[in-house]
């Protein structure tokens, strides 16, 4: 089994529990997150890997009702004493559907440094193509930044939205299934960048399809859940040893296709 | 399901599989046959209906139609003399005056109130519901209410109370009250209309929830709320019942706030009652129902440009 | 995803019970060309050579199917090993077969000589090889991997009979030299038997590795 004390965390929880009201969502989960690794969520429908995702930049303050116990931490702090805003600029997120401003690309990848305070037209504009870059999109669309980014097509908002999440230079990117709407090229281009990008920034993403994370993860985090529907943490370690030879039996049902 | 069926008269109709077939199809398309034309009749009779209402005032009124109608001010006497050219500034100024008060506190009161039911602390606190919804109710019940009794309002409190006599000032500040309502509430589902996604991506990129409103849901909002506001401004010109207890009858041009005026609705009731000029009285209602249909075909224009604008089409 | 699962489990069933039709296919040519050389049937030999063939042609269609299913299928974990298992398999088994086959030909090489020594000991070696092969088949059939582990220190017995016999020969040699080319054949042959233990033990590794996902050496 692969090593993974000498890499350092990025972020984890300990024990941590999230209830919607009275029902008891997460249990118990305890877990570190690799630094500058992809690390995949995975688990049956239903089993909280969404949940557990939007933990690390607390977009389930959103929703009512919500409480948490046990602690969750990023380089060692605890993310529920951070400022919300600050700690959501080091952690960033892209969605499952791609959802672009209804303004121009340029507003769009601008949109995170001009609300930071930024100003400096120059400032922005190099801030947008690099990170332009930074998502392989510059190419496709720099002759035209002001058109809308509802024009361009969906493989290409979904990377758009990842420019805009790369402008504010977050530590952390946050993906919940990224590519579940797009074609099959489109998903095998947000593959690559997501295999660049693990150089620069430590990448989560949690995804319904097994090859997926087989092929993009260096680690996979197993949630699962019964028939009470609430996730617990069942296996986590290097993709390799996970989908070779998992340690517990319901992890090798799952991904065998046994259950789902 | 698969026995012969015969017929009478020597026709066998071929053996039922499922649902193919003959079946009922001809009962139905029958059916259909008289539902459209139904649906055709009530369309005729509405469109015949609305032209007929305003061919006839434009049959009537298009004689007294002159440039000089529109350049004069009405002069008073039995006859109606002179034109509507002081009911058109008034009205002008009432709109810009109702839009001045009722704008800023519709849209900030729609968006107050959105923000505190959207809170997620407040949808379980059952003080916090219970206001929302008296709120809604309140805003509900206000937007129906006829136009006379903020009229009487208005009189009581602006003319009267406050001393504005009658007034543009009276008459600007009721019409807000009436209108005031409508503009909350279409702001309010302007603003909820807004996908909640836009809302949860500008807050996951570090945006504060204020510079969400600000700068993604309000701008998103925006067609519905001018929507709302130009449909208002529609409603401004027509209105008659507020505004005649507050602006009074003068038939001059207003010079300040606190002066009296009357508005091109008001102008057709009073040549109607007071004088014998019929086809002025049906003229103005010509340069009414103008101002109407320009407003609305502005508001279909920019509604449009704001959509495809919105959708990336242009 | 059940239908598809279900549909996948029985090509790995099928796909097993070929590998399983190859081993019996060489067990019983590793029996019958040991049979044949005691009994000089040469017509028998003739057909053991012929049989090797087919079983190549099984290998082949055994390790097409297997790599289909990667391709298509994307196997994980246990499916991925049990598949890696039957790639091995039909590639040990085949060898077997060629160890069958080389006895016939031995056979066929001797000719119409007659035995310099009644056959007894590479007859026994023949039973002993063909034990551990059924054994070795059971354990993958079952996935036991204390069968499989039970297996390897038959092959010290193995080896024991071959020595006897390599002294024995080397004697023959030695006393009667002109029985040099025959007491050498059939050393080979005992040493294709030998080389067959060799095979299974190899074949107990992969069981376990299956089961496990640890590659031991059991020796």
């Amino acid at each position: 089994m692969t090593d993974i004390h000498n890499i350092k965390t990025k972020l984890e929880t300990c024990n941590y529990d999230l209830y919607y009201g009275s029902f008891k969502a997460l249990s118990d989960i305890t877990l570190k997150i690799p630094e500058k690794q992809v690390t995949a969520i995975i688990g049956p429908s239903g089993c909280g890997k969404s949940t557990f995702l939007r933990t690390f930049n607390r977009m389930n303050d959103l929703i009512p009702n919500v409480r948490t116990e046990g602690t969750a931490k990023m380089d060692d702090q605890d993310i529920f004493e951070m400022d919300v805003v600050a700690l959501r600029q080091y952690v960033g997120m892209v969605f499952q559907r791609p959802n672009p401003f209804p303004k121009s690309i340029y507003e769009n990848v601008a949109y995170g440094p001009r609300v930071n305070g930024e100003r400096n037209r120059k400032v922005l504009d190099e801030v947008v193509e690099t990170s332009l870059r930074g998502a392989a999109l510059w190419d496709e669309v720099k002759d035209d930044l002001q058109k809308s980014a509802l024009s361009i097509s969906g493989g290409q908002q979904q990377r758009l939205c990842i420019a805009r999440c790369l402008a504010v230079e977050p530590e952390v990117i946050l993906m919940d299934e990224p590519a579940s709407s797009l074609d099959p090229i489109a998903t095998l281009r947000i593959e690559e960048l997501i295999r660049r990008l693990k150089e620069k920034y430590t990448i989560v993403i949690v995804t319904h399809n097994m090859q997926q994370a087989a092929r993009v993860s260096d680690f996979t985090t197993f949630l699962y859940t019964d028939e009470s529907r609430t996730g617990q943490l069942m296996e986590f370690g290097a993709t390799r040893d996970i989908f070779t030879n998992p340690t517990k039996k319901v992890t090798e049902d799952y991904i065998t296709g046994r259950f789902g | 399901m698969t026995e012969q069926l015969t017929v009478k008269g020597n026709v066998s109709v071929k053996p039922r599989v499922a649902f193919h077939g003959e079946g009922n199809l001809k009962s139905r398309k029958f059916w259909q046959v008289i539902a459209f034309f139904v649906l055709y009749l009530a369309g005729l009779i509405t469109i015949v209906a609305i032209v007929f209402v305003i061919g006839y005032v434009i049959k009537v009124g298009a004689p007294a139609l002159t440039w000089e109608f529109l350049t004069t001010d009405p002069k008073g006497g039995l006859a109606g003399e002179g034109g509507i050219r002081s009911t058109i500034i008034t009205s002008i100024y009432l709109v810009i005056l109702v839009l001045l008060w009722a704008v800023p506190f519709g849209i900030g009161a729609g968006i107050y109130l959105m923000e505190y039911a959207e809170d997620p602390q407040n949808s379980t606190n059952k003080l916090a519901k219970f206001t929302i919804k008296i709120a809604h109710f309140g805003v509900e019940t206000l937007a129906g209410i006829p136009s006379i009794i903020f009229g009487l309002f208005g009189y009581a409190l602006f003319v009267t109370t406050l001393n504005m006599g009658f007034s543009l000032l009276a008459a600007s500040l009721s019409g807000a009250c009436l209108v005031l309502p409508t503009i909350i509430r279409t702001t309010e589902e302007a603003l909820r209309a807004v996908p909640r996604s836009y809302r949860e991506a500008s807050l996951a990129l570090g945006a504060t929830k204020w510079q969400t409103i600000y700068k993604v849901v309000l701008p998103a909002a925006s067609p519905g709320i001018i929507t709302g506001i130009i449909l208002t401004i529609g409603r401004i010109i027509g209105e008659t019942a507020v505004f005649f207890v507050t602006l009074g009858g003068s038939s001059g041009t207003p010079k300040t706030l606190l002066s009296g005026g009357r508005t091109m609705a008001l102008h057709v009731y009073y040549l109607a009652m007071d004088t014998r000029a019929f086809e002025k009285a049906m003229a103005t209602g010509v340069v009414l129902i103008f101002s109407i249909m320009l407003i609305n075909l502005v508001v279909n224009i920019m509604s449009n440009r704001l959509q495809s604008d919105l959708r990336g089409e242009r | 995803m059940v239908m598809i699962r279900e549909t996948f489990d029985k090509e790995l069933i099928k796909l097993q019970n070929d590998v399983l039709a190859l081993a019996n296919m060489v067990e019983g040519m590793l029996i019958d060309s040991v049979l044949h050389l005691k009994a000089r049937d040469f017509a028998g030999s003739e057909r053991v050579i012929e049989m090797d063939k087919k079983v190549n042609e099984k290998r082949f269609q055994i390790e097409e199917e297997v790599l289909t299913i990667i391709a298509l299928r994307q196997p994980y974990a246990g499916d991925l090993r049990a598949l890696a298992a039957m790639l091995e398999f039909a590639s040990e088994l085949e060898r077997i077969g060629d160890y069958a086959k080389g006895i016939s030909k031995i056979n066929l090489l001797i000719g119409d000589q007659e035995l310099v020594k009644p056959l007894i000991d590479i007859p026994l070696m023949c039973e002993k090889a063909t034990f551990m092969l059924r054994e070795v088949m059971k354990a993958y059939v079952r996935r036991d991997v204390e069968l499989a582990r039970a297996i390897p220190p038959m092959d010290d017995e193995l080896d024991a009979l071959y020595n006897q016999i390599y002294r024995e020969l080397v004697t023959y040699i030695l006393t009667t030299p002109s029985c040099l080319n025959q007491a050498n054949y059939l050393l080979w042959a005992a040493h294709n038997l030998e080389r067959t233990g060799d095979r299974v033990i190899n074949l107990c590794e992969r069981v376990v590795f299956t089961v496990t996902g640890e590659l031991e050496e059991l020796n």
